[in-house]
């Protein structure tokens, strides 16, 4: 690829179709396809060029759309405890805060739950839990927030309603409406802190 | 609709120009399409969404997801699965049709999953479901191919990987002649009628129906003509998307 054809190509807006370049100039990544030796614009978007390494990717103008995978870190809701060991997660953002482009519904059990040993789910998270989880299967969607960094961000008082705090030093989440006390598996990542 | 009374004159011989062409029954010239107009993002609440008009028919589709594959056990283990849905609004025809699906409208549904399904990059998302929604909000003679056209836009609106855009147009024989993109009188007097849609950039044909009798030679001419308007209506469909981008960089 000639020097003035890469410099053309490099931040282009293309449009999904498009021809880019052949696959003996670049390792295709994401955004783009190859069709018959040519690889083309999947979606529309910028090009990107890492002529070191000599790959070819085209950035979409919006978020790009994913689905779980493993490892990876979503936020979402606590949105059933169907048995004394299992809840079902509905997962609504990525690790970035952005909106999936719709929900997928994972499965959290008892023994990805916490780091220590439980007899129910009830004593880590409540419905209605806003949580940080990891997904650790694909298929079943199975999740885990056994992490520091995972478990409930925000939760709700099963008496009032009213949101939880978090008190350094003390286990439990206390409500400042009416006084009780919750347990849960907090991550470092509670959003709700009452240091007075 | 019941197609009654005389058959009105469709096509007839004008001197334009000094030159004798025949002209349809709206002022077309046989080879002329209805005004295109094609919007991207037209509404807030899907992930994408596209608006097209072809003269009198106008139709929108909205695109969600990738998401959760509902019912679950429609899922595949190696691909998303498409969800199509053509629906014609009550007040889209001249006199009311039934919110219901009707069987017509069960069958155009299918074949616009059939239309898309060759370009959208389903495996790599597994497991996971992309709706697709087309109304058809005023319907004047070829609301599939607008359909399929609206679809595509509407999936790399939202950010779905495609091989290509799709577009579509209809090509049919009205009193011996053949014509480009017919509308709802020709279309009820037509001997044939042929609704084409292509994936233009790999040169494919995703969607090839027919309704009538053509001669072998006639059906590779009204191919031709049909590829003609789809690269018309591919161009706008570019510069549609384009424009969209545009007004992105001016906000942000």
């Amino acid at each position: 690829m000639t020097a003035a054809r890469l410099q053309k190509l490099e931040g282009k807006i293309v449009l999904p179709g498009e021809p880019l370049a052949t696959i003996e100039e670049f390792l295709p990544e994401e955004g783009v396809y190859v069709d018959n030796g040519v690889i083309r614009a999947a979606i529309y978007g910028k090009v990107r060029i890492d002529s070191r390494n000599k790959r070819i990717r085209v950035e979409p103008i919006k978020a790009t759309l994913k689905i779980p995978r493993r490892g990876e870190i979503y936020y979402g809701f606590v949105s059933g405890i169907i048995r004394e060991d299992l809840a079902l997660i509905k997962l609504v953002f990525d690790s970035q805060m952005e909106r999936l482009s719709g929900t997928f519904t994972g499965v959290l059990h008892l023994s990805q739950a916490s780091d220590r040993r439980i007899e129910s789910v009830y004593q880590v998270i409540r419905l209605g839990d806003f949580v940080r989880v990891q997904v650790v299967n694909e298929h079943p969607l199975l999740l885990s927030i056994k992490q520091p960094q995972l478990g409930v961000v925000a939760a709700f008082c099963s008496n009032c309603g009213a949101i939880l705090y978090r008190k350094p030093g003390i286990d439990h989440l206390v409500c400042k409406r009416c006084g009780n006390r919750e347990l849960r598996k907090v991550s470092t990542y509670y959003m709700f802190v009452d240091r007075g | 609709m019941v197609v009654s009374g005389e058959k009105p004159t469709l096509i007839r011989k004008v001197v334009r120009d000094g030159k004798e062409v025949l002209v349809r029954h709206d002022g077309r010239l046989v080879d002329q399409m209805r005004p295109i107009r094609i919007e991207v993002g037209v509404l807030s609440n899907a992930d994408g969404s596209a608006l097209v008009e072809y003269g009198g028919t106008r139709v929108i589709a909205a695109v969600y997801g990738p998401k959760e594959a509902m019912p679950k056990y429609m899922s595949l283990p190696d691909r998303a699965i498409l969800r199509c849905r053509y629906h014609m609004a009550p007040f889209s025809t001249a006199e009311r049709k039934t919110p219901a699906l009707t069987r017509r409208e069960v069958e155009l549904s299918k074949v616009l999953r059939e239309a898309l399904e060759p370009v959208v990059l389903t495996e790599l998302f597994p497991r996971a479901m992309i709706d697709v929604f087309v109304e058809v909000i005023q319907s004047d003679g070829g609301t599939r191919t607008a359909a399929i056209t609206a679809a595509s836009l509407a999936l790399a609106d939202a950010g779905v990987p495609l091989k290509d855009l799709v577009a579509g147009v209809a090509v049919g024989k009205v009193d011996g002649v053949l014509v480009l993109d017919l509308d709802e009188i020709e279309d009820n007097y037509a001997e044939a009628d042929m609704p084409v849609a292509m994936a233009p950039s790999l040169n494919q044909v995703v969607l090839l129906q027919m309704n009538g009798v053509l001669t072998l030679e006639e059906f590779h001419a009204a191919l031709q003509l049909a590829r003609k308007g789809i690269l018309e209506i591919y161009r706008l469909q570019k510069e549609a998307l384009r424009r969209k981008y545009a007004e992105v960089k001016v906000e942000g």
